[in-house]
């Protein structure tokens, strides 16, 4: 795996969060949409995407419910909580300040 | 974290923890969910079915690591271990029974004493009273008490409290019910019932809501209104099989009838904890309710409860009630007070306490034999989680190979601590679930050995020495028993636990097992089962020397005859018989018992024969001054009774001098008096001297009498006291004082002592009912005989022996499974040992002596240790023995011989198993 996926890791949380808060997809279709938005820029491999999911199901920012999908099976359907759009705003915040501060330190150092 | 959050968080977890199965379907389905969508855009692309299905896993990465990775997301591992501990720790107490066997019930004994006397101790002294804002409730007592009028006055005045009410508790026993229509208690069969005289603002005071009906109502205190009365909960449903038509019910007291207008709510039993009140009736019916005791309720000091206003706190109530009532003093005194009584009045103290754990003289009176008790049972369960940890640690020892393999295929030292202390814990909690049910058991025991007062003579209104409480399982006492069991297991647990984590690695794996073990002498078994023999030895020294004051307290020569006695309390004032027409009962009760077959005699006193408590002299004061002498203060304490004639001949106590009363002894003959033997030996050198000299008695009876006669001293208050000197002085019952009317009629109660041919109880039904044929109004308190008086009176000696002798017992047979335990322990590590000793040439019998020689060894510290104890907390003791030293040598020794004996059985059996060793079958084994 490339290095910038490092950097994924540490915000494939709030990646998942920002997509379910579109619309509740299930998990096959957020590593699709994943990859899709960013162009492939972040990979993220199949796998790693469920215990995310579990992750912040069993956090209570998002909640699961098994529906029909598109081709007609069963399958688990992620969307976000009332507290889970909270915590996105509070975390999009966080990452908004911290990403300009970064891309202003790196401006400096190229000037 | 926000409610929102944990409505999704809670049931996640929950789930995660009961449907286990479900989540794990749900997370496959979900991740072939994936997998098969993957492939089907694989074979879209172009691949194959089977070359689509690999490229989708493998993008997948490592199913099962990944499912793994999500369990972890549950965030609920710590307690599927602890599940799983939980089963392992199920599978080891079903391998070996036996242990499990001894472990849970050795523990059940120790929990279950324990929550057993907590929760006696709890209702007694911790609980709150079941009433709106427990805390806002004080007492208010004044030095010299409050009367009626000073209490309205209070009431009126008082502005520190909301509410203030009056109490007066009274047992009677000749009420009837329409359910029971003759009296029921006529007899005592149902024991009293206990009735509370209050004013009408006791509930609002209380901070009580009648469940059923209503409470009183100012009018229903003033004169003039039908008498009404509110019921308990326990008691509507003892009398009145809980009839919800209960309001207008009525009941008969004194031959007047009362409606029931309500009934408090259950649980609630009034003011007095440990004398639960089963009716509650309007103040003013006082001389009705106890016409025995004239003048009413007004003469005597009553309970005075406040509310407090809110934001008055107690220290600004009592400051302001004392002033009050100092001034409502002065009113009373009135212009023409003294500068003394000024004097005494500015001095007077009111006291307002906390009352929300409501009254109680009991935590006073059983705080000795609950202290001891408690003590005793904390010991016990010491005990019992010593052996636990003996026990478990010969295990622990035992299972060295498995935890060695454990720790070698890398579980982790802390994980196997834990583990091992579930399976303590589990024990723990096994042992508790056991341990409950015995509190149980025990608590009925317990509460009907402390629940029956000795038969008094007074009218005053319950008594501090009997104890009755309902106990149930509550949250408190499985808060307290969890508590207890958790801090057993862990403190029994721990030791092993550490013990087993810190087993090295590689010995254990290759040495024979007898070989790591080795014989650590000195080690934490050795010492556990030498602390078990040492706490038992208290025990058991305590029970004997506890059983042995009761055997002398019972033994105690008491100066009267009590093989042929039996003793009939009554209380003849109950039926409104005033002054001459009391004597004459007296009179008949005597006669017509008196000619009763198998009844030698019968004779009657107003004063209790063995009172129950010993009275202590006072002062110095003039109790009698001799004619022509000048007057001698003397600090003794004395009653004065008033005897029908034949009544020392019917006790058996001998006259030493002079007569008997006769029935010519009545108001209108000179005055005589009999006095006991040491006050006749005060005044006048010896008995004979004292015939026939007249003196004057102090107080209101201040006649010249003549002393007729000298009665030898008996105990009178309990043979603690024994005949320790008290001046008694003896009347005619036709004396001018006790027919005074006006004064407390000196004869409203009435004990009949009755001499009877053989065994005195048989003639007690007869007597029962030649006195229902004599007045079936009469109430009779209690029939027994005297030995069953005295057992009454030692009642919490009683207690205390039986008790401590159990805990005795109980403590032995765990300590000497323990030593059991650990000696067959040792003898089956030492099979091989003891294989090669007796290939060697070791005789079956030296073998023997070598194993019972190790026991004797333990047996003998522990018994040294416990016998220094012993010294140090003989003196917490000493002052509940009687006739026996807390450092008594005999029962030292015998409570010594004793557990040499019984532990000398607990080693035999290992003993005798290592002799059996075979030594070819023993070497081979290695």
């Amino acid at each position: 795996m490339s290095k910038p996926s490092d950097l994924v890791q540490g915000t494939l949380d709030l990646l998942i969060l920002k997509i379910l808060a579109l619309e509740p997809l299930n998990g096959f279709a957020v590593g699709n949409r994943l990859r899709q938005v960013s162009s492939d820029v972040l990979q993220v491999s199949d796998g790693s995407l469920y215990p995310a999911l579990h992750k912040l199901e069993h956090e209570g920012w998002i909640t699961a419910e098994w529906k029909q999908s598109e081709n007609n099976r069963r399958a688990k359907f992620y969307a976000l909580t009332r507290s889970g759009r909270r915590h996105l705003e509070k975390e999009s915040a966080n990452w908004e300040r911290l990403s300009s501060a970064i891309s202003a330190l790196v401006r400096l150092e190229e000037a | 974290m926000p409610l929102e959050r944990w409505r999704h968080v809670v049931p996640m977890r929950l789930r995660s923890l009961f449907h286990r199965d479900r989540m794990e379907d749900e997370l496959a389905e979900e991740i072939s969910y994936h997998i098969d969508e993957r492939a089907r855009e694989l074979m879209a692309e172009g691949f194959s079915p089977s070359a689509a299905r690999l490229a989708a896993l493998r993008a997948f990465g490592g199913v099962e690591q990944r499912k793994e990775e999500c369990r972890d997301a549950r965030r609920v591992n710590v307690i599927e271990d602890l599940r799983r501990d939980i089963a392992y720790a199920g599978r080891m107490m079903r391998r070996s029974p036996g242990f499990t066997v001894v472990a849970v019930l050795s523990l059940a004994l120790g929990v279950g004493a324990n929550a057993a006397l907590f929760s006696m101790l709890d209702a007694l002294v911790f609980k709150k009273l079941p009433v709106t804002n427990p805390d806002r409730l004080v007492l208010v007592d004044a030095e010299r008490g409050v009367t009626a009028a000073e209490f309205e006055k209070l009431r009126e005045r008082a502005d520190a409290f909301t509410n203030m009410a009056s109490v007066w508790t009274i047992d009677r026993f000749n009420i009837s019910t329409q359910s029971s229509p003759a009296p029921a208690a006529h007899g005592g069969a149902d024991g009293p019932t206990r009735i509370g005289l209050v004013s009408s603002d006791y509930f609002a005071t209380m901070g009580v809501q009648i469940a059923t009906g209503r409470a009183f109502l100012p009018a229903d205190d003033a004169p003039g209104h039908h008498p009404v009365a509110v019921i308990s909960d326990a008691y509507w449903n003892q009398r009145f099989a809980r009839t919800p038509k209960i309001a207008g019910r009525t009941f008969r007291l004194n031959g007047l009838t009362y409606d029931i207008i309500g009934v408090a709510p259950a649980g609630f039993s009034g003011e007095w904890v440990g004398m639960p009140t089963d009716i509650w009736v309007p103040f003013r019916m006082a001389s009705l309710v106890m016409p025995e005791v004239p003048g009413g309720a007004d003469r005597f000091p009553r309970r005075v409860l406040g509310r407090l206003r809110p934001a008055v706190s107690i220290e600004q109530a009592r400051a302001s009630t004392t002033v009050l009532f100092r001034q409502i003093l002065q009113d009373e005194a009135g212009v023409s007070v003294t500068r003394e009584s000024l004097d005494a009045i500015a001095r007077t103290g009111v006291a307002v306490d906390p009352a929300a754990r409501g009254y109680s003289p009991q935590r006073q009176s059983f705080s000795q034999p609950l202290a001891i008790l408690a003590a005793g049972v904390g010991v016990l369960l010491l005990i019992a989680c010593a052996n636990l940890a003996n026990l478990l640690l010969a295990r622990s020892a035992g299972r060295q190979r498995e935890i060695a393999v454990r720790l070698a295929i890398g579980a982790g030292r802390a994980r196997l601590v834990r583990q091992m202390l579930t399976e303590s814990l589990v024990l723990s909690v096994v042992g508790g679930l056991v341990g409950i049910v015995l509190a149980l058991w025990a608590e009925r025991i317990l509460l009907s050995m402390v629940a029956v007062a000795p038969a008094a003579m007074t009218g005053s209104g319950g008594s501090a020495t009997a104890l009755n409480l309902t106990l149930a399982i509550d949250s408190r006492m499985l808060a307290f028993t969890t508590v207890v069991c958790l801090l057993a297991g862990v403190l029994f647990g721990l030791a092993p636990a550490f013990s087993a984590s810190r087993i090295p690695l590689a010995g254990s794996l290759t040495a024979s097992s007898a070989r790591v073990i080795g014989g650590s002498r000195f080690g934490p078994s050795t010492l556990l089962v030498v602390s078990q023999i040492a706490l038992s030895l208290l025990l058991l020294i305590g029970a004997g020397l506890f059983t042995r004051t009761l055997t002398n307290l019972k033994g105690e020569d008491l100066g009267f005859d009590r093989e042929h006695d039996l003793l009939v309390w009554t209380i003849p004032g109950q039926t409104g018989r005033q002054d001459v027409a009391m004597a004459e009962l007296w009179h008949m009760v005597q006669a017509r018992l008196s000619a009763l077959p198998g009844i030698v005699s019968a004779a009657a006193t107003n004063q209790a024969v063995l009172r129950g408590f010993d009275l202590e002299p006072g002062q110095p004061s003039v109790l009698m001054v001799v004619d022509g002498e000048a007057p001698r203060p003397v600090a003794a304490s004395g009653l004065r009774s008033f005897i029908t004639p034949g009544f020392f001949g019917t006790l058996g106590v001998p006259i030493l001098a002079g007569r008997d009363f006769s029935e010519r002894d009545t108001e209108t003959a000179p005055r005589v008096a009999i006095l006991n033997e040491s006050m006749a030996r005060f005044y006048f050198g010896d008995a004979q001297h004292a015939v026939g000299r007249f003196v004057r008695f102090a107080g209101p009876a201040s006649a010249l009498t003549e002393i007729v006669g000298v009665a030898a001293d008996y105990a009178r208050g309990t043979p603690r006291g024994g005949k320790r000197t008290e001046f008694a002085t003896y009347f005619p019952y036709r004396d001018p004082e006790a027919l005074n009317k006006g004064a407390q009629t000196r004869l409203r109660v009435m004990l009949v002592v009755i001499r009877t041919e053989g065994d005195p109880i048989a003639v007690a039904s007869r007597v029962r009912a030649e006195l229902r044929t004599i007045d079936p109004e009469l109430p009779v308190v209690r029939i027994n005989t005297a030995e069953q008086h005295l057992d009454d009176v030692l009642g919490q000696d009683r207690l205390v022996a039986v008790l401590s002798g159990a805990l005795g017992g109980v403590a032995v047979s765990i300590a000497c499974l323990g030593l059991f335990g650990v000696v067959s322990y040792r003898v089956a590590r030492r099979t091989s040992e003891i294989g090669v000793r007796l290939a060697l040439g070791a005789t079956k019998r030296g073998i023997l002596g070598m194993v019972l020689a190790e026991s004797g060894r333990l047996v003998a510290a522990g018994i040294v240790v416990g016998l220094v104890a012993s010294f140090f907390i003989a003196r917490l003791i000493s002052s509940r023995l009687f006739g026996v030293a807390a450092t008594d040598p005999l029962t030292m020794f015998s409570a010594s011989l004793l557990l040499v004996l019984v532990a000398g059985v607990a080693a035999m059996v290992p003993a005798r198993r290592a002799a059996a060793v075979d030594p070819l079958i023993a070497l081979r084994s290695e």
